[in-house]
């Protein structure tokens, strides 16, 4: 009965999220029909113009959103373990801000290049975790508290400095390249792009999937945790450096994406109704789903592409005031 | 060579000092219980014995090896530790919270196996809860959230077992039961049982032998089966200042007088 109901969960959200990804091939202003996918993907000839949008544009695009869907929400869910509250998010650590202002940097002093750009915010993200992770190692106590502290320090920080950049930045080129950074796009993925980021992505997540049992006790105090011999500072330092790596190497190409991790997360937790890796990876299919929803639209609502985390942000937000209503 | 052997321990928190000087040993098949009053040092000097609390000076030895010497894996094998209250703030499957378990016998990247998982619901068949093994623990009520903790415990199959005033959210009834059942444990399995409770009378009815603590210090330290009527009067009344002991089918009672 139990097993039959989770198997019918998993196999409606993975129908959904094939719907929706052929709907995110389809949309745009260049419009491949269901016909012209089908032919294409069992090989048959169709025009070049079809092939090559398919190929360079949709296809590593939605590819991406996908990534990004799941990485975003795996690492929302598994933060939410370790940090004990269903509101904790990845950029309780920083890495969203950290790599804002390694993007704010590449804008400003380096070329400003897309991939100097994407280098310079991966980076800019790991560093300011490992900092946010050295804040807490001087600390005596390095409970959760702490944790969530370093991650306040290093944020304000970060945005400081970015305030700074901003403050001295061309209006023209480099302030509006800083703020549509900030808002996120999937529009300029390319194949290579994808492809330079994948090793990360997938280290990252090879770890949180080898670390999963020990995720589920994270979700304890530290000392019960301790007492059922787990090493709490230990693996707790490494899933957050995994959760990083997946986070920073999406966000390093896309740009920062508001709300996704939050509310997919959440979502999983309230339909499965339980606590363990496998719902982490439902919260990813979910994800993906709304984060190409978001998509979708940001391409097709207006002529102009819109950033996508106006979408997410105004998708999540009326979400949160549904579960603050609920949690009376 | 004794199992557990507590040497001088001095323990605290800052530089506030809460326990002073705690000796004593204990073998196995036997239970043990902290008695005193608020901020006597019990959940303290507990929390040393399970290695998770550093002591100022002194040490815990077990099978003659320092505790603190251990890493958290092979101290998890020796000594669980069940707390007052668990800590578990998502919906999780009770079954899932008993496999906790047996965390201390995986590696790393390890999952519990099938076999883990059939010893889980044997421990939870063994505290009469199997029926719920697949139920939302944060559905449950406080006593069986407690029997599933003690479960839990049971699957860790360490030989020293410590409980920290494991009936202080519960009714009357699920108190006893919950007490009988950590007791029918540590004697039918062998292992060596310590727990804090707050009510004297508990501590008289279910273990065998008691440590007072007052003011952080061993203020007594006896075998249940060795006292008579006058002796917990003349300890207890120390403690709890105006009391009568009433003796009734053998055991010893404590009444508040006025």
């Amino acid at each position: 009965m139990k097993a039959k109901k989770e198997l019918y969960q998993y196999t409606t959200a993975a129908i959904l999220l094939i719907i929706a990804f052929v709907l995110s091939i389809s949309v745009g202003r260049y419009h491949i029909s269901l016909g012209d996918i089908i032919r294409i993907v069992t090989g048959q000839r169709v025009d070049d113009l079809t092939k090559m949008v398919f190929f360079h544009l949709r296809l590593s695009r939605t590819i991406m959103v996908v990534l990004a869907g799941m990485g975003l929400s795996i690492s929302g869910s598994i933060y939410q373990n370790i940090f004990k509250n269903p509101l904790a998010t990845p950029d309780i650590m920083g890495v969203s801000s950290g790599a804002n202002l390694g993007a704010a940097i590449a804008i400003i002093f380096l070329s400003g290049s897309i991939y100097a750009i994407s280098i310079s915010a991966f980076l800019g993200g790991l560093i300011a975790v490992f900092t946010a992770i050295a804040l807490t190692n001087m600390s005596r106590d390095r409970g959760i508290s702490t944790i969530v502290l370093a991650g306040i320090i290093i944020g304000s920080i970060t945005q400081g400095a970015i305030m700074l950049l901003k403050f001295f930045a061309d209006p023209e080129r480099q302030l509006a390249a800083i703020e549509f950074w900030s808002m996120g796009t999937f529009a300029g993925v390319t194949s290579d792009k994808l492809i330079s980021i994948l090793p990360f992505f997938a280290l990252g997540l090879i770890i949180l999937f080898l670390l999963r049992w020990q995720i589920n006790l994270l979700s304890l105090s530290d000392e019960e945790g301790r007492s059922l011999g787990l090493n709490v500072k230990r693996v707790r330092l490494l899933v957050i450096i995994a959760a990083t790596l997946v986070v920073a190497s999406i966000v390093s190409i896309t740009g920062l994406i508001s709300f996704v991790g939050l509310i997919a997360a959440h979502m999983g937790r309230i339909i499965r109704k339980k606590n363990d890796f496998s719902t982490a990876i439902f919260s990813g299919i979910l994800g993906a789903i709304i984060l190409i929803i978001a998509d979708c639209l940001a391409r097709s609502i207006s002529s102009s592409e819109i950033p996508i985390s106006i979408l997410t942000t105004f998708i999540g937000a009326p979400y949160l005031a549904y579960l603050m209503s609920r949690y009376r | 060579m004794e199992l557990l052997k507590v040497e001088e321990i001095n323990a605290g928190y800052g530089r506030e000092l809460v326990l002073k000087d705690i000796d004593f040993s204990m073998e196995s098949g036997s239970l043990l219980g902290l008695l005193g009053l608020n901020g006597a040092g019990k959940t303290t000097l507990l929390r040393v014995i399970g290695g998770l609390l550093n002591p100022l000076r002194g040490q815990v030895l077990v099978h003659g090896k320092d505790i603190f010497t251990y890493r958290e894996k092979e101290r998890a094998k020796h000594i669980s530790f069940m707390p007052q209250r668990h800590s578990i703030v998502y919906d999780t499957e009770v079954i899932d919270i008993v496999l906790m378990g047996i965390n201390p016998y995986l590696g790393i990247f390890d999952s519990p196996s099938k076999e883990d998982r059939e010893k889980a619901y044997e421990a939870l068949k063994y505290v009469g809860m199997e029926d719920k093994h697949l139920s939302n623990f944060l559905h449950l009520s406080e006593g069986q959230r407690q029997l599933v903790i003690v479960a839990r415990a049971l699957l860790q199959n360490s030989e020293i077992m410590l409980f920290d005033e494991p009936n202080s959210t519960l009714d009357f009834n699920n108190s006893h039961m919950v007490l009988s059942k950590i007791r029918e444990i540590i004697k039918s399995r062998g292992k060596s049982g310590i727990i804090t409770l707050h009510d004297p009378n508990m501590v008289l009815n279910y273990c065998d032998s008691i440590i007072l603590l007052k003011d952080g210090e061993v203020f007594g330290h006896f075998q249940v089966e060795d006292i008579d009527r006058a002796f917990v009067q003349d300890v207890f009344s120390k403690i709890y200042d105006d009391i009568e002991t009433i003796e009734y089918k053998k055991q010893f009672f404590i009444l508040r007088k006025s």
